[in-house]
């Protein structure tokens, strides 16, 4: 199959799973609800009722981006490094102290707290990614482990540390106001975090794209004992992939801090990491579409809560979309005849021109 | 407060055989998936489905013990949905067992509003418990009584499981071929196994063992089921499944240790120990041994596969 034939079998597979999987949700609705069209019409029309809720999409897709584009890169190696869950976390964290304690002016104080969270990001994921290449220990286990270890170690931080005695929750100290992301539109809570985000995905598409390590990176994620033999230095390689992996999900945590809260108040995981895969399969992997598919799912998100809070349907019906997208992208089964047919029918008209 | 200083022995082992019989469902499930050849990932969202399908089928079908039964059926059910997703539809397992995690996680609080009309648990359903057991005889020997009996009945069956699992595993025949066909599918297929009937197996079993974990957790281990309450027990039987070199003793072994260090931070926690840290030390040291493990195995394989009869997979 050429290039163009095999993005057109990819976004007809796409479309297919969202289909189903909106279709599903669909009928889960009609069989549970005792308002149904009320429910699928604010589900799939109220992101766009008002100014307001279309920026809330807007400002959902901000961390939706950062993880999408982490997990691209983490399993651009062919690694299977779930840490980002956990980066973005311990991220939030690290910038959080940052923020609040180096008293720095403004400017810099809100690029050395985003630093600061991409470090502790990238270096949550190194360390499946080193655990793997130098112990050959299983990156999907120590990473699903790693993420409880940062999880309670951020919450340690924050209750002991920089939680703020005035209010009555775990919350941190407030963040210095001067240092905030501006807020761009009135009457939403959209900002330049948005920005830093697709800056963040141009970034990762010339680095994976347009550069040798990129090239390395995608070798060895389709054949590592290749790549060795072509003379990459694969345990380095991947490791680097890993760091700049967790890194974009920390600089996401970080982002997302200094961009929607005043202080921090995660009591928990909260779940972007995770997100983060569905927003990488729908994108295929290629972080040009991040943006898009971190759209899809923030719209999704958006329009649930909407519905919740105007009809009997609870907001957490999405995660039956995200599973049945995630299935269904990822069946190679699936279209398999359609997808033969297409090989069959390019080569035969290559044929027809070789005469 | 010399009482609070110092550790009470016989309440700490009880609490480590309690906190157990979760973690040790979780990991003979994962046992029996990784030994059929199959991703182990979705046990944490098939467990956390079985515990709230138990609470609510013991309130449905009134009676724990209907619940139990319901939680190791849906336990089934979602093992084979796994199953088809990955070996029909060719799904890549790990993503496949992710959705399902994602799914368990959302789907169990979109039913348990409809049951209850709020999100956070099913106290309000009067589910019960399986009884406690106490077991004649041991019951009577000092010390190791209070410590041995008096648990939950699925906490003797979670020990049976083991024993049951290593006498299927490698004294019958149906256990060889579903090794085998774990192993190596494609020589398990040339000797005339149906592979695809072997790896149903494995996920009926296993399912059914994550079931019994899940159900525990809302009938035994509390009276109820709340949002996400198996709090990542599912991956720790991943852990426990690789610690344990992947035979039922080791497992049981790898699962225990892991037990004693979350009893252990606990009972530390009373003694004004700070309980985040506390709380982390199990899955740290979890990666630590993981790691250790692993290099150490990865050099006995560089060394050469006569040095490690044990060792088949490449």
């Amino acid at each position: 199959m050429d290039k163009n034939s095999r993005i057109r079998f990819e976004m007809l597979k796409t479309a297919l799973a969202v289909t189903l999987a909106l279709g599903l949700v669909f009928v889960i609705i009609l069989l549970v609800s005792r308002e149904p069209q009320a429910a699928i019409r604010s589900f799939l029309g109220g992101p766009l009722s008002s100014l307001r809720r279309f920026g809330n999409v807007i400002e959902a897709m901000t961390p939706l981006m950062f993880t999408g584009l982490s997990v691209t890169m983490l399993y651009r190696a062919g690694l299977f490094n779930l840490s980002m869950e956990g980066g973005f976390f311990i991220a939030c964290v690290a910038a959080t102290a940052s923020a609040v304690t180096l008293n720095l002016p403004a400017g810099l104080n809100l690029l050395v707290a985003l630093a600061a969270g991409a470090l502790a990001g990238g270096v949550s994921s190194l360390i499946p990614g080193a655990l793997k290449v130098k112990c050959h220990a299983n990156e999907l286990v120590t990473s699903l482990m790693l993420n409880y270890v940062l999880l309670y170690l951020g919450l340690y931080v924050i209750v002991n540390i920089l939680h703020d005695p005035a209010m009555s929750s775990n919350y941190s100290y407030a963040f210095p106001s001067n240092m905030l992301f501006p807020r761009l539109i009135p009457g939403t809570r959209i900002n330049a975090g948005v920005f830093v985000a697709l800056g963040c995905a141009a970034l990762v598409y010339v680095l994976l794209d347009r550069t040798s390590f990129g090239y390395k990176v995608t070798m060895i994620g389709h054949n590592s004992r290749l790549a060795e033999a072509a003379g990459i230095n694969v345990g380095r390689t991947i490791i680097l992939s890993q760091l700049i992996g967790g890194m974009l999900a920390g600089l996401g945590g970080a982002v997302e801090m200094f961009g929607m809260y005043k202080r921090f108040q995660y009591q928990g995981l909260p779940g972007y990491g995770w997100d983060g895969v569905l927003i990488a399969i729908v994108a295929q992997f290629k972080p040009q579409f991040v943006p898009l598919s971190a759209f899809f799912l923030a719209y999704l998100r958006i329009g649930a809560d909407i519905m919740a809070r105007e009809t009997d349907v609870p907001s957490e019906i999405v995660a039956v979309i995200q599973a049945v997208v995630i299935v269904l992208i990822s069946a190679e089964a699936i279209l398999k005849g359609y997808q033969r047919r297409l090989v069959v029918r390019q080569a035969r008209k290559e044929e027809a021109l070789n005469g | 407060m010399a009482s609070g200083i110092s550790i009470d022995f016989v309440s700490f082992a009880f609490a480590t055989i309690r906190v157990m019989t979760p973690l040790l469902f979780a990991s003979m499930a994962c046992l029996v998936y990784t030994k059929g050849g199959i991703d182990s990932i979705a046990t944490e969202g098939i467990m956390l489905m079985c515990a709230m399908a138990g609470a609510a089928g013991a309130w449905l079908l009134g009676g724990p013990f209907q619940g139990l039964l319901f939680g190791m059926a849906t336990g089934v059910a979602l093992s084979f949905l796994f199953g088809y997703a990955t070996l029909s539809l060719k799904a890549n397992p790990v993503l496949a067992g992710i959705a399902l995690n994602i799914l368990a996680g959302g789907l169990t609080i979109f039913v348990i509003y409809y049951l209850t009309g709020e999100k956070g648990s099913t106290q309000s359903l009067s589910s019960g418990t399986l009884p406690n057991v106490r077991v004649p005889l041991l019951a009577d020997v000092p010390v190791l009584g209070r410590i041995l009996s008096g648990h939950n009945v699925l906490t003797y069956v979670s020990l049976l499981t083991v024993a049951a699992l290593h006498f299927f595993l490698y004294k019958t025949r149906s256990g060889l071929r579903l090794r085998a066909a774990g192993e190596n599918p494609q020589a398990a297929e040339s000797v005339g196994l149906s592979v695809t009937r072997c790896k149903y197996l494995a996920l009926f079993i296993a399912g059914a063992l994550a079931g019994l974990g899940g159900a525990f957790m809302s009938l035994g281990y509390v009276s109820f089921f709340s949002k996400n309450m198996t709090a990542g027990r599912g991956f720790i039987g991943m852990a426990a499944e690789s610690m344990g070199h992947g035979v039922p003793g080791g497992v049981l072994l790898a699962t225990l240790l892991f037990s004693v260090s979350d009893a252990l931070s606990v009972q530390l926690q009373m003694m004004s120990l700070p309980p985040e840290l506390m709380q982390l030390m199990p899955y740290l040291v979890t990666i630590v041994a993981i790691a250790v493990y692993s290099r150490h195995r990865a050099r006995r394989r560089a060394a050469g596969p006569a040095a490690d009869p044990k060792e088949v997979k490449p």
